[in-house]
């Protein structure tokens, strides 16, 4: 059982806070932080992988309440990157191999390490591609194939599923829920759906703060109580409506556009999901 | 060390490092051809080595007397031809008339020092000096004067010059072929080196950028070596192979690793400002190649990194203690480039 405390951790630049105060005990599972550009989110993600210093406050990993040194924490950490690159002329064997020797796996385990990850993210047959010739998909599935070498008690992902086809995101969720069967995985994304398919707790950054923390079905709970929903039978009408009032979100009924708003009565005749719960914690 | 061979093997296959060193090579080789007239066997060769300005051992070493016989002889064939100026006779004629009458050609030549005729009459001296020995006694010269080592001697110190001077130019693009990659921060997360691991992957990657240079300019120059020591071997000379490490290692290793620190210091203070690296880089390095050419040059020779073994430039002497420091100077430099990449990026 792997747990990461972080208290009151401060990221500044200049006058900004790119990080304000951010506290939380996360356990073996996977978190979903959302947060729009600029809330913080990747910034946090540095802070705790060692490639940034914070200004303020700290973090902890243990492992089974034992305290993991700081010194050793980089071979705790795995991290996909928002960007992710390497050597473009490395191919893809190339980069995993050296991957694998940066963060210690052992000369005669790195074939079978780099086989089973590249399997993991169906990626066994480019093997051989170069990094440059890789496409946006398949550069993401080998940024998340990497961060996961040496099995690492945290995992940080840093939008996993960006540029990625429907049939690999249903695939990389699934990898990712089942790696946080016994690890911590940290998942940052823009696709509320990911989150809301694959997470229990989400955290929702604005501006460098926290603004909610907790599990989605409170989240929706929460927001369920402050919004309320209209009806349109065109969709010029809804657009006719919403160049004066503040719509949450709206989709499309069958003929009719069904807008979520914001409403003290909180009268809604169906459910809302976590993208129009999120919306309006980033609104409200 | 597996991170080290690993790397060095992915990366030098890059094409940018192939044409490096073939560039690297074709210029030596080109510089080196001198190589393959000696031992001298044949006036052509004679002639090669002449053309291509390697005429050290060529000629007959002549007395005083010699000389100012072989200098009246030109002298005399000279003022002979119709077509000269008379101004060139007549001066001629007194040099001539002096020497019978008993004065050196030295002396001749000092009286004229200061004026017009000097460099005419000069110009005949240096003639008259020059008489090409026979092939034998040129290769009997080589093996006395470099103590039965041949021409080996002379390999290693143009080697290692031509090899100061071109590399001082062609390491730009290697060197920033390794350090801007390292230097992106997209691969800089992926790679995730963090805490007490900076220092040593900051090391094991210019050991990755060093090692390469340093084994393949060392086996080059042993080739060389090896092949002059053959070519006088299969000829019969009593020959002897002549270790190369110890000049390589004072000599030419400093000036790379020096050059190296520099471009790393510029290239992590400027990054891809490529048009403000390279002209600082390059003025430097031509400043190190001919400190002779600046006012104050003596006080240039004491900051120049490059030692010139091809006796065209004397102020810079060899000495180790000075290679030493230049060693230590130049590791000071790759440690405060890192403390200034990493301390500026852990703010950012």
């Amino acid at each position: 059982m792997y747990t990461l405390k972080i208290n009151n951790l401060c990221k500044s630049y200049g006058k900004t806070m790119a990080l304000n105060d951010f506290s939380f005990e996360f356990e073996n599972g996977i978190y979903g932080i959302l947060g729009r550009n600029g809330a913080g989110k990747t910034t946090l993600f540095r802070v705790i992988v060692g490639m940034l210093e914070a200004s303020s406050g700290d973090y902890q990993l243990y492992k089974d309440d034992n305290k993991i040194p700081k010194k050793e924490e980089g071979r705790y950490i795995g991290y996909l990157p928002q960007e992710f690159d390497m050597y473009r002329y490395y191919s893809v064997q190339e980069m995993m191999e050296e991957l694998c020797l940066i963060r210690g796996i052992k000369k005669k385990e790195i074939k079978n390490e780099i086989k089973k990850l590249l399997g993991l993210v169906n990626l066994v047959d480019a093997r051989k591609k170069k990094i440059g010739a890789l496409s946006g998909g398949m550069k993401r599935r080998l940024g998340l194939a990497q961060a996961m070498i040496g099995s690492p008690a945290l995992l940080i992902v840093d939008e996993p599923t960006a540029g990625v086809d429907p049939e690999e995101r249903v695939k990389i969720r699934q990898l990712l829920s089942d790696y946080a069967m016994n690890h911590i995985v940290l998942m940052s994304t823009h696709i509320v759906e990911d989150i809301a398919h694959i997470c229990e707790k989400v955290i929702i950054q604005e501006k460098g703060r926290t603004r909610f923390k907790g599990d989605i079905k409170d989240l929706i709970n929460e927001a369920t109580e402050h919004l309320g929903e209209k009806y349109f039978p065109s969709l010029k009408e809804f657009q006719e409506y919403a160049k004066e009032n503040d719509v949450i979100s709206f989709y499309r009924a069958g003929q009719d556009v069904r807008a979520i708003i914001k409403s003290e009565s909180g009268k809604l005749k169906s459910e809302i999901g976590l993208e129009d719960a999120y919306m309006w914690s980033i609104k409200g | 060390m597996n991170y080290i061979i690993k790397s060095i093997r992915c990366r030098c296959k890059h094409i940018v490092i192939i044409l490096f060193f073939l560039i690297y090579s074709g210029f030596i080789l080109a510089q080196m051809g001198v190589v393959r007239f000696i031992p001298v066997k044949s006036e052509m060769d004679i002639k090669h080595l002449e053309q291509e300005g390697e005429d050290e051992y060529l000629y007959k070493e002549l007395s005083d007397k010699e000389v100012a016989t072989a200098f009246c002889e030109e002298i005399n064939a000279v003022i002979k031809q119709e077509n000269i100026y008379e101004k060139w006779k007549v001066v001629g004629q007194q040099a001539l008339e002096k020497i019978e009458s008993g004065s050196s050609v030295e002396a001749v030549l000092k009286e004229y020092e200061s004026s017009t005729e000097y460099e005419w009459l000069k110009s005949r001296y240096d003639l008259a000096k020059k008489e090409y020995a026979k092939p034998e006694e040129i290769n009997k010269r080589i093996m006395e004067e470099n103590n039965n080592f041949g021409y080996q001697i002379d390999v290693q110190n143009n080697y290692l010059t031509y090899s100061q001077a071109i590399l001082g130019f062609l390491l730009i693009a290697y060197v920033y072929f390794f350090m801007v990659d390292n230097q992106k921060e997209d691969i800089i997360e992926t790679r995730k080196i963090v805490g007490s691991d900076r220092f040593k992957y900051y090391i094991y990657d210019l050991l990755v950028m060093i090692i390469p240079i340093i084994v393949y300019t060392y086996l080059f120059g042993v080739i060389l070596n090896i092949y002059s020591y053959v070519r006088f071997k299969v000829d019969g000379f009593p020959i002897k192979y002549f270790v190369t490490t110890e000049k390589y290692g004072t000599v030419f290793l400093p000036t790379i690793i020096a050059y190296i620190a520099v471009l790393v210091l510029l290239i992590s203070i400027f990054k891809e400002n490529f048009g403000v690296t390279v002209p600082i880089y390059l003025a430097w390095v031509i400043m190190n190649l001919t400190p002779n050419v600046f006012k104050n040059h003596k006080l240039l020779s004491k900051i120049t990194v490059v030692n010139r073994l091809d006796g065209v430039q004397t102020i810079v002497d060899y000495d180790v203690g000075r290679r030493v420091i230049i060693l230590i100077l130049a590791s000071l430099i790759l440690v405060f480039s890192y403390r200034f990449q990493y301390k500026k990026r852990k703010k950012n």
